[in-house]
C-alpha cells in the first residue's frame, strides 16, 4: 500500500498505528532517523490532518514517558544547549514515498536536519581513528 | 551447484559459530560433575534457539528488517527500550566472559598468563569490527570453530560407555552426592548457554547485511535448523567426553583447560593444537558477535545507520557504541575477575533475561499484517508458546537458585 | 589435585604441549594454595579442634607442596622429576582421604 504526499488525509489512528517508530530513509536511502512522534494539524472543519513528522530525542522523550521520559529530554537539551530544543521537523511535504517496508523522503538527510549527532560523532571520533573515513 | 555450496557454508558457519564458551564452559562443568544427567537441560536449550533463531529469521528476511526495528515499531517505545537496555547491559557481560575466554584459550597455547592478553584481545575485538569485512569474520571464524569437532572424534577413542551416555540423557538421574539446587542451577546454566540474546540480534542483523529477502527463508532456514542442533550436539560432545575423563576422577572444571583434558587423553598434541584453534575461534568470534550486537540494537533502536556495509564515517554512532561495549568489557575483565566465573554468571543471568528477549520475536513473528502468510503457523506458535512458559519458570527461579547454590557450590 | 596428576601423567607420556600443561598445573597449584589459605584463616573452636586443625594443616601443605613440585617438574619437562611429584601427590591425596572420613 503506498501514498503519495498530495492529499494527507490521514486519520490520527491510521497514522499512528502504520507510521510511528518506522525508519525515515532520506533521498539516497541512507536511514536518517525513526518516527519519534508525529504533528498534526487542524484543519478549518475541526478534522486533525497530518502536518510533520518529528525525529529525534525531544520527540521521543515524552513518548516513553514518566520519569525515563523527562530523563531522555533533559540529556538531549544537555547535549545541544544552544540549540532551540524542539524536535527535528520533516515536513509532510518532504516525504516521497511510504509503504509497508519503507519510509522515503525526498530530501536528503542533511537537509532534513536529524543527521547533527551523527556528524558531530563522525568529526569528533571517528575521523579521528586510523581508518576511520 | 553454488548455492548449494553457499547453503552448506551458512550451515557449517551457523554450527561453529553456535558455540562460545559459555557452552565451552557450562558443558565442561555438567559432564564432569553430572555426567549425561543434564543432557537434556543442554538439548532444550538448543531446541529453544532453534525455534526462536528461525522466528528471528524469518521475520528479518519478510519484513526486511532487523528484529530490533521490528520490535521497537511492534511493541511500542517503552518496551523496545526496557529490552534494550537489558540487553545492552547483558552483552557487556558476555563480552566479558568471551574476552575472558580468548585469553584461556591462549594462555593455553602460551602459558602466557589471560591476563596479559586481554588488552591485546580487546584491541583486537575492535579492529575486528572497525575494518574486516563482515562476511570475513562470520566465515573464517564460523569454519575455524568446526575444529571443536574433536570433541566428537575425541569420543570415539576414549573409553566412552555409549549404553550409559545414552541412558543419562533419556533417563536422567542428579548423581548421588548432588544436591537438587545445584542440578537445577547448572540446568539453568545450560539452557542460558544455548539462549544467548546476542546470538539472535546477530543472527537476524546478519541477514540485513546479507540483504535477505523471502527468497532467501530456504537459506535463512538451513543455517538455523539444521546449524544450530549441530551445533548444540557439538556441545553435547564436549559434556560427553568429560564423563569418562574427568568423572572417575572427580576432576571438577575450574579452568577451561579442564576441559579440554578428554581431548589430550584421547587424542594427543594434534587434538590439543586444533582444539585450541577451535577455542579460539569460538571465543573470538563471540567476542566480536556480542560487541557488534550491543551497536546493532542501539542503532536500531534509534534508528541510526549501522552495519559493517558502509564505511565507518557513515556509521559512527554504530562504531562509537561498539567500541565503547568493548571498552567497558575489557576494563571489566581486567579486574582480574576470573573469567569461569564470569561466564557462569553470564548464563545464568542471561537465562533470567530470556524472556525480554523472546517474547517480542513470539509476537512479532505473529503478527499477521507483517508477516502475510509467513506469520508463524499453530504448530510453531505451539512450540513457542510452550516453550516460552517454560523459559519463564527458568527465569523465576534463576535468582533463587543462584543464592540458595551460592552460584553452584 | 587430581587434575594436576592427569595432566603430569599426559606429559610423561608425550601427549601434550608443555605450554597447556603448565598453564593447567599453575592453576591446579594455585587452587590449592586457595584451599589452605581458606582453611588457616577459620577459627577452631576448642583446644582438640586445634590439633585437629594442625595435623590437617600440615596434610594440606603436603599437598600444596606436591603441587608446587609438579608445577616445577612439568615446566622443567623433567620425566624423573615429574614421576616424583606424582608419588608425592598420590601420598597427599592419600591423606587427605584419610582425614575425610
Amino acid at each position: 500500500m503506498t501514498a503519495d504526499t498530495s492529499g494527507w488525509g490521514i486519520p490520527v489512528g491510521y497514522a499512528n498505528e502504520f507510521l510511528l517508530d518506522r525508519e525515515i530513509l532520506d533521498k539516497d536511502d541512507t536511514p536518517v532517523g525513526k518516527v519519534d512522534d508525529l504533528d498534526f494539524e487542524i484543519l478549518p472543519d475541526g478534522s486533525p490532518v497530518l502536518s510533520a513528522i518529528l525525529c529525534g530525542p525531544t520527540a521521543l522523550g515524552p513518548r516513553l514517558g514518566g520519569r525515563l521520559g523527562t530523563w531522555w529530554v533533559s540529556i538531549a537539551r544537555r547535549l545541544r544547549p544552544n540549540d532551540d530544543p524542539t524536535p527535528v521537523h520533516v515536513g509532510i511535504d518532504d516525504v516521497d514515498h511510504v509503504d509497508r517496508e519503507t519510509l522515503r523522503l525526498r530530501i536528503t538527510g542533511s537537509n532534513a536536519g536529524t543527521l547533527r549527532l551523527q556528524r558531530w560523532v563522525d568529526a569528533k571520533i571517528v575521523k579521528r581513528i586510523p581508518g576511520g573515513e | 551447484m553454488k548455492r548449494l555450496l553457499n547453503l552448506t557454508l551458512g550451515v557449517m558457519t551457523a554450527i561453529g559459530g553456535f558455540v562460545d564458551i559459555g557452552n565451552l564452559v557450562t558443558s565442561g562443568i555438567t559432564g564432569a560433575r553430572f555426567g549425561m544427567s543434564l543432557a537434556w537441560a543442554l538439548l532444550l536449550g538448543t531446541a529453544g534457539m532453534t525455534l526462536y533463531g528461525e522466528m528471528a529469521g524469518r521475520v528479518t528476511a519478510v519484513s526486511r528488517r532487523p528484529i530490533f526495528h521490528v520490535v521497537r515499531e511492534r511493541l511500542g517505545v517503552r518496551t523496545a527500550m526496557v529490552n534494550l537496555v537489558a540487553s545492552l547491559l547483558l552483552n557487556v557481560l558476555t563480552l566479558a566472559a568471551e574476552i575472558g575466554g580468548v585469553g584461556l584459550a591462549l594462555a593455553l597455547a602460551s602459558s602466557i598468563n589471560y591476563i596479559l592478553w586481554v588488552p591485546i584481545i580487546g584491541f583486537l575485538v575492535w579492529f575486528f569490527i572497525w575494518k574486516v569485512p563482515f562476511a570475513v569474520i562470520e566465515r573464517v571464524f564460523g569454519l575455524l570453530g568446526l575444529a571443536l569437532m574433536v570433541f566428537v572424534v575425541a569420543l570415539f577413542h576414549l573409553h566412552t560407555h555409549w549404553h550409559a551416555l545414552a541412558s543419562g540423557i533419556v533417563n536422567p538421574v542428579v548423581p548421588s552426592g548432588e544436591g537438587h539446587p545445584t542440578w537445577w542451577f547448572y540446568a539453568i546454566s545450560l539452557i542460558g548457554a544455548a539462549l544467548v540474546p546476542y546470538q539472535v540480534f546477530f543472527f537476524s542483523s546478519g541477514g540485513i547485511e546479507e540483504k535477505w529477502s523471502v527468497e532467501h527463508l530456504g537459506e535463512m532456514r538451513a543455517n538455523a535448523l539444521i546449524g544450530f542442533p549441530l551445533g548444540g550436539l557439538l556441545s553435547l560432545a564436549i559434556m560427553a567426553a568429560a564423563v569418562p575423563v574427568l568423572q572417575p576422577r572427580s576432576i571438577g572444571v575450574n579452568h577451561l583447560g579442564e576441559v579440554g583434558l578428554p581431548v589430550i587423553a584421547a587424542l594427543g598434541k594434534v587434538g590439543l593444537i586444533i582444539m585450541l584453534l577451535g577455542f579460539f575461534a569460538a571465543t573470538f568470534a563471540a567476542a566480536v558477535e556480542s560487541a557488534m550486537s550491543s551497536g546493532y540494537i542501539t542503532a536500531q533502536y534509534l534508528g541510526w545507520s549501522w552495519g559493517k556495509q558502509v564505511r565507518p564515517s557513515q556509521a559512527p554512532r554504530f562504531h562509537v557504541v561498539c567500541l565503547i561495549t568493548v571498552l567497558l568489557g575489557t576494563a571489566f575483565m581486567l579486574t582480574t575477575v576470573d573469567p569461569v566465573k564470569v561466564t557462569l554468571v553470564s548464563v545464568v543471568l542471561g537465562a533470567a533475561a530470556i524472556p525480554l528477549t523472546f517474547f517480542p520475536i513470539l509476537v512479532v513473528a505473529n503478527d499477521r499484517r507483517l508477516m502475510g502468510k509467513h506469520a508463524n503457523g499453530r504448530i510453531v506458535n505451539a512450540l513457542g508458546f510452550a516453550f516460552f512458559v517454560v523459559i519463564v519458570a527458568v527465569s523465576v527461579a534463576t535468582l533463587p537458585l543462584l543464592f540458595i547454590t551460592k552460584a553452584g557450590q | 589435585m587430581a587434575t594436576a596428576q592427569l595432566m603430569a601423567d599426559e606429559v610423561l607420556r608425550g601427549r601434550t604441549t608443555l605450554a597447556y600443561a603448565d598453564t593447567v598445573v599453575t592453576d591446579a597449584e594455585n587452587d590449592v594454595s586457595a584451599v589452605q589459605t581458606a582453611f588457616d584463616t577459620r577459627q577452631p573452636p576448642d583446644a582438640t579442634s586445634i590439633t585437629l586443625r594442625d595435623e590437617f594443616d600440615n596434610v594440606l601443605q603436603d599437598a600444596v607442596t606436591a603441587a608446587q613440585d609438579l608445577r616445577i617438574a612439568v615446566r622443567r619437562d623433567d620425566a624423573h622429576a615429574i614421576r616424583d611429584g606424582l608419588d608425592e601427590a598420590a601420598k597427599a591425596v592419600a591423606q587427605l582421604q584419610r582425614y575425610s572420613r
